[in-house]
């Protein structure tokens, strides 16, 4: 048995010496007689003021030193991201025009080799920027979902040269990197297939590593588009590029007449919103000129269509070589000496000069040629129009999801073959002796 | 406190040392280097004084990669890229096709080489396994194109060995000591790319091993290569019908961990090029 009242006894008791023990006061050293013992951090702690701050300089001065020449050490299109570099990003340059093209005043960002135009930026033919929003109305721009419609392959040109323009005709000219905006079509050939499963294979065979499920060849094209506004004359276009094929948009403002389009890439390119009763041509630079090392394009001969652009005085590169970096000045002799040898068979192909009303930042997703227009054009999307694309083994287009898919198919299918079955025959396991 | 200042002060001093070790290593190449030019740039202006050729300096942390190829070469539980067999096979592209497939476009020729040569080039290990190997597996698979537009399959052929390799540990300020030579053969012709004729190679040459580790204590046989001659059409017109065109071209490179005073390269060639005749 227990007794039920004990509980509330204990706890009257504890409240009771609670009460108690807060009514007194606390008891110290003092009260008990003790002397408490000199504690050795009781000194008065003295500043060090003249040695902190000797101590702190040392350290900001290191740490900003290190900083600054980590930020230097980075690339340049990266430096651009902090906001650091040598003041020719993101600002107007001030550097002199001492050549036949225009110095592009942007408000984008300046890289080593020209300036970098994202959208809504307009690359045009005049030295400031423009706006999409003041050349375009309805704008719907591509993403990598966006859907297409057929796929009209053409054959590029067999010989290196482009049909040429009337008399009457005005030759305008784009020449970029690449293409800022997403498209929805991947091209690529069975040898670059080819190409990249052998190197995926090798890893194994010669390497000893893993197969690489992420090795593959995507052949992604960017896009751009191409605001047309120019109604002084029948226009002849020259889209050039020298990166990753690109599909080019075609926006005209009415009464623009453009009687034909030139394409000369490095990588499969195409043209969407082809204007009626345009003709075009093309050539894949590769058919012509082996890959890019240095000094290969240097001399002016035949066929050398790879489609350098003219170094400008601001870019970051020009700027550096001007101050005697040697990694610079051999950039800008390649670009140079490329250019020059281009615009060598530019000049016997079509008949005037490569620089000839031409637009050349580095990467862009919106190109103007001609004024801007009174009032903006009406946007032509990519959605559900036909697609002209040069010929090549595959061509996919759809969303990205699908495109993924096709991709990995189309991959994985050549792969098995190759093996002849099973992915495990490429490392086949050790032998044994089996007597001894 | 001062023996704590002392003992960091000890474990900083040992940590340096690579660091300076390999400081004065760089120093005495430089020096090494500059003595060359000077050297080359004498000789080829006809100097009447050539500065006397220096030793080039030995990285102080060359020890460290000796240690790793000793224990790759002398372990005998493993396969390592050390000790191995190196076999060719010289096929036509169709050859690379199972029974009712087709050749693939040209382009995939080359991937379809790469991807079917390690399980074409482990057909191969019987033959290691029933000379020289307790175990045996393709470590690394090469194809090109010969001038005659056939496919030349390359396979390295790693083994865990039969043969007893002697204990390197008792060898005394040792070095690794290699040598190659190729391995005769009797009568006019080299023996046929076949089997018997791999399987005799390498037990020949493990012969020649054999005596080497009775002599120093160990050895490895650390490479066989058969190389594949084919003969001409003008050669087999004089043969007896169904000679075998593809001839091998034998070497063998053998590893002997010795003490540099008892033996070095020359002196090992010699001894091989002996020992092989006599084989």
């Amino acid at each position: 048995m227990t007794n039920p009242s004990r509980p509330n006894d204990f706890a009257e008791r504890l409240h009771r010496i609670e009460e108690r023990r807060q009514n007194q006061p606390p008891v110290t050293a003092a009260d008990l007689g003790i002397t408490p013992a000199p504690s050795p951090y009781d000194h008065p702690q003295e500043r060090h003021l003249i040695r902190n701050t000797l101590i702190w300089m040392m350290i900001f001065a290191a740490a900003g030193l290190g900083g600054y020449h980590a930020i230097n050490a980075l690339p340049d299109d990266l430096k651009s991201l902090f906001g650091a570099g040598n003041g020719a990003e993101n600002v107007a340059s001030a550097a002199i025009d001492d050549t036949e093209e225009p110095v592009l005043h942007i408000s984008g960002d300046m890289s080593d080799h020209g300036p970098i135009l994202h959208s809504p930026h307009v690359a045009n033919l005049q030295s400031e920027p423009l706006t999409l929003s003041d050349i375009a109305s309805g704008v719907d721009l591509p993403t990598a979902d966006t859907v297409p419609g057929a796929v009209i392959p053409f054959v590029r040109n067999a010989s290196c040269s482009l049909r040429r323009p009337l008399p009457n005709e005005t030759v305008m000219n784009i020449r970029l990197a690449n293409g800022l905006l997403p498209a929805p079509v991947q091209a690529f050939s069975h040898a670059a297939l080819a190409d990249r499963l052998t190197k995926n294979v090798t890893a194994i065979t010669q390497g000893g590593r893993a197969y690489d499920l992420d090795g593959r060849i995507t052949g992604d094209l960017r896009s751009v588009d191409v605001f047309v506004t120019d109604t002084s004359a029948p226009l002849y276009l020259v889209l050039q590029n020298m990166g990753h094929g690109i599909l080019w948009n075609i926006h005209t403002a009415p009464d623009v007449n453009v009687a034909h389009i030139a394409i000369v890439s490095s990588g499969h390119s195409g043209l969407v919103n082809l204007p009626a009763n345009t003709t075009f041509d093309a050539l894949l630079v590769s058919d012509f000129v082996g890959p890019h090392e240095f000094g290969a394009d240097d001399q002016i001969r035949d066929c050398m269509i790879r489609p350098w652009r003219n170094p400008q005085p601001d870019w970051i590169a020009a700027q550096k070589a001007a101050n005697g970096n040697t990694l610079y000045e051999n950039q800008i002799t390649s670009f140079s000496k490329g250019h020059a040898a281009y615009n060598a068979w530019y000049t016997s192909a079509l008949g005037v000069a490569a620089n000839t009303n031409i637009v050349a930042p580095r990467d862009a997703a919106h190109v103007l040629l001609g004024p801007v227009p009174a009032t903006p054009i009406t946007y032509r999307t990519i959605a559900g129009q036909n697609v002209h694309m040069m010929h090549t083994d595959n061509i996919i287009t759809g969303n990205a999801t699908m495109r993924a898919a096709q991709t990995e198919a189309l991959h994985r299918d050549m792969l098995l073959a190759a093996i002849g079955g099973d992915i495990a025959l490429l490392d086949p396991l050790p032998m044994e002796r089996t007597s001894p | 406190m001062t023996g704590l200042r002392i003992l960091s002060f000890c474990i900083g001093i040992i940590i340096m040392l690579p660091m300076i070790a390999v400081s004065l290593w760089g120093f005495n190449m430089t020096q090494w280097v500059n003595n060359e030019v000077a050297r080359n740039d004498a000789i080829l202006n006809d100097a009447a004084v050539i500065p006397d050729a220096m030793p080039m300096p030995t990285n102080p942390l060359d020890w460290l990669r000796s240690r790793a190829d000793l224990r790759d070469t002398f372990t005998r539980d493993e396969i390592t890229s050390d000790r191995i067999v190196v076999v060719q096979e010289i096929i036509d592209d169709t050859d690379l096709l199972r029974p009712g497939e087709t050749l693939p476009d040209p382009v995939f020729l080359e991937l379809y080489a790469n991807a079917r040569a390690p399980a074409r080039l482990i057909a191969y290990c019987p033959d290691v396994l029933s000379a020289i190997g307790t175990a045996c597996d393709v470590l690394r698979s090469e194809v090109r194109e010969n001038r005659n537009g056939k496919l030349v399959l390359t396979g390295h052929l790693g083994f865990r060995p039969v043969a007893v390799l002697g204990d390197p540990s008792k060898v005394q300020e040792g070095v690794l000591i290699s040598g190659r030579v190729e391995l005769p053969y009797s009568g006019d012709l080299r023996p046929a790319n076949e089997p018997a004729s791999r399987i005799k190679a390498m037990q020949d040459a493990q012969a020649i091993c054999d005596q080497l580790r009775r002599q120093y204590g160990n050895c490895v046989l650390s490479r066989v290569s058969f190389d594949i001659d084919e003969l001409w059409i003008t050669d087999l017109e004089v043969l007896p019908p169904g000679t075998n065109p593809q001839r091998l071209r034998t070497s063998a490179t053998f590893k002997v961990y010795a003490d540099s005073a008892t033996l070095d390269h020359l002196s090992l060639m010699e001894q091989l090029h002996e020992m092989a005749k006599r084989s």
